[in-house]
């Protein structure tokens, strides 16, 4: 096996940094990983192809985070590669939904889904509601954070309990229902309960570190970032080269029936509506029980230093186009649904605190349908997950497709060392969650969902430029919250 | 997987741009252009023969091997059958469109989204196709990336410019 990089096979590059004029910290020596070996589920895999099933044993279940990919052929092609990062992709979800313990690292007694269902390992890692405080205010460091912080809204205080998650987004994007200038066609994602679906994004420990010693985290601090470079996981896989991750979740509020089913992995969270005087919605708190949806895991690592996008769903999401409709219910989709056409947005005005009627739920298809190759890798990865817990709730995950540069930068250093081709022409070349995704799905360059073509016009909100122009912020749209 | 057809086609064009074959179907090809435009030659729009354009791969194969990419790119150039197809070949990856080899100045279609963006125009001016920027915001402020960044040139290709 070999670790994969450069147009094919180069050694990874893959230190840290983050680099501005003031100074390169070693971010990733400060990341803790616990290389713990994990039980091996050797049985073998009806349903992979060759092509997918380098080897007949099903897949390992660890709780190490994968460092980077790795390239199993030795004259690998695209289709080869892309079977590797899926593997990637799936290694990392399963790292990253390991039981946790309460100071949030993996807990090793058990595995995943062994209990069903446990708080998972990313849930513990900075929320962005942590990390870009009111004025601008430095976070406290990692495993310093209060419990619950003490920045939630004053409405939400009197539901805090020790460990119980924030969620304050109804879109992907911030301030979805007050800000008018979104960058494409977007809008909030309505279930067909009626309810609002509700999302957040979280960072490991080496990307909030690099924004923590960078001062990152606000407008002043942005002021003197002549770059933004975060760290790549490294091809040494020692403690603390695991490199920046960053999470994005879709949630959608539970109904009674759905929280007995058992089919999603759950969390009791407090779910703020903010305030709007137009369109009217009143300020809300509610703790609430929801159920996990979607969920985007971008890793930057050496051989991805335009970072890895891994996307998954949950498998009673929606149908695809094309496919007909053989469940009896979805989450986002309705046979009989009087929505007037799939994924668009509802129509306006929104208030998330409402239970919408059926002509306001939206109607969602998933455009490109997962592929051949994906779904198979997905069923050896539940097979294995069967064998610890026929039960286990992450049988109802699928991994819909891994987007990863096919011509990566050649350093960490994306705008400096791929000056033309700065996203690395990405396979496949567009990748859609359909909650995250929902209505920019489809095939059209530079207008359907291709994560990295987006994320490559990141900015940060400031900087040290003339006129505090903004900088490249290495694919996060987070620094634009400080401030 | 590049058939022996494919990869004469990928070479003919090597010679005939002054593009390096490696830059024109890379290893691991996500957008695989040099496929679509064999494609386009190969389809009924192009108005092309099929025994000509065979005719044209097989007579750079030989010439190829006989005197060097860069002669055998003169010769089919320098012949009244096949020069007009290889010249439309050349305006193909230049511009993404194919041209009708008889009407020189016609332009039959864009071959697809991803010649458009693909097109090596872009490249030579060191630039990014109108609507398609994948660089840095701010970018417009400073000098662009070096030609050599944008085009990876046949050695022997250099002296034609």
């Amino acid at each position: 096996m070999h670790l994969i990089h450069r147009r094919l096979l180069a050694p990874a590059a893959a230190t840290v940094a983050l680099s501005l004029l003031t100074g390169c910290p070693d971010a990733n020596k400060t990341a803790k990983q616990s290389p713990t070996p994990a039980p091996e589920v050797t049985v073998a895999s009806p349903s992979a192809s060759p092509s997918t099933s380098p080897s007949r044993s099903l897949p390992t279940l660890s709780p190490d985070i994968p460092f980077d990919v790795i390239v199993a052929e030795k004259k690998p092609n695209l289709e080869s590669l892309q079977h590797d990062f899926d593997v990637l992709s799936w290694n990392t979800f399963v790292a990253l939904n390991w039981p946790a313990k309460p100071d949030g690292q993996p807990d090793t007694s058990t595995q995943i889904g062994q209990n069903k269902d446990a708080p998972t390992v990313w849930q513990s890692w900075k929320k962005t509601y942590e990390i870009f405080l009111p004025g601008g205010a430095a976070p406290p460091p990692w495993g310093t954070t209060p419990s619950p912080s003490t920045d939630w809204p004053p409405i939400c205080k009197p539901l805090a309990k020790d460990g119980t998650t924030l969620l304050s987004q109804v879109g992907k994007t911030p301030n979805l229902l007050m800000d008018t200038t979104e960058p494409f066609k977007t809008g909030p994602l309505i279930d067909q309960n009626g309810r609002y679906a509700r999302f957040e994004i979280v960072v490991n420990k080496p990307m909030f570190d690099a924004i923590l010693t960078n001062k990152l985290y606000s407008k002043e601090g942005q002021r003197s970032a002549a770059k933004v470079v975060f760290p790549c996981g490294s091809a040494d896989p020692a403690p603390g080269n695991a490199g920046a991750i960053m999470v994005k979740a879709s949630w959608k509020i539970l109904s009674d029936d759905e929280k007995k089913s058992g089919r999603f992995h759950v969390i009791e969270a407090v779910v703020y509506t903010p305030p709007s005087k137009e369109p009217p919605v009143v300020e809300k708190c509610e703790a609430m029980t929801l159920g996990l949806v979607g969920m985007h895991i971008v890793h930057k690592t050496g051989s991805a230093p335009q970072w890895v996008w891994s996307t998954f769903e949950h498998v009673d999401n929606c149908p695809s186009a094309g496919e007909t409709p053989s469940k009896p219910q979805y989450n986002f989709f309705n046979k009989t649904s009087p929505a007037p056409s799939p994924n668009e947005p509802p129509p306006r005005p929104w208030d998330p605190n409402k239970t919408e009627p059926p002509d306001r739920r939206v109607q969602v298809v998933r455009q490109i349908p997962i592929p051949r190759p994906e779904k198979a890798l997905t069923a050896r990865y539940h097979e294995a997950l069967r064998k610890v817990n026929p039960d286990s709730v992450w049988l109802n995950y699928e991994l819909v497709n891994t987007q990863w540069p096919t011509n990566p930068a050649a350093t960490c250093d994306v705008e400096t060392s791929a000056p033309v081709d700065r996203i690395g022409t990405p396979a496949p070349q567009f990748l859609g969650n359909s909650t995250l995704e929902t209505y920019i799905q489809g095939q059209v360059p530079n207008v359907s969902s291709s994560c990295m073509e987006c994320h490559a016009n990141a900015t940060t909100y400031t900087s040290q430029r003339p006129s505090n122009i903004p900088i490249f912020s290495d694919f996060t749209f987070l620094l634009e919250r400080a401030q | 997987m590049t058939t022996p057809q494919q990869q004469q086609f990928v070479n003919l064009s090597s010679a005939l741009t002054g593009v390096k074959a490696a830059q024109l179907q890379p290893a691991i090809d996500q957008i695989g252009i040099a496929r679509q435009y064999l494609a386009m030659i190969q389809s009924k729009a192009s108005k092309v023969r099929a025994e000509d354009f065979d005719n044209l791969l097989a007579t750079f194969t030989a010439k190829s091997a006989e005197l060097g990419p860069e002669q055998a790119a003169a010769f089919v150039l320098a012949d009244p059958t096949l020069g007009p197809i290889a010249r439309s070949i050349i305006k193909m990856w230049l511009l993404g469109t194919w041209y009708d080899p008889s009407n020189p100045g016609t332009a039959i279609q864009v071959v697809s989204m991803q010649a458009y963006k693909e097109s090596l125009v872009w490249k030579v001016m060191q630039s990014h196709p109108m609507g398609y920027s994948m660089w840095s915001f701010g970018y417009w402020a400073g000098p662009p990336p070096a030609f050599d960044q944008f085009i990876q040139v046949n050695q022997e290709s250099s002296a034609n410019g």
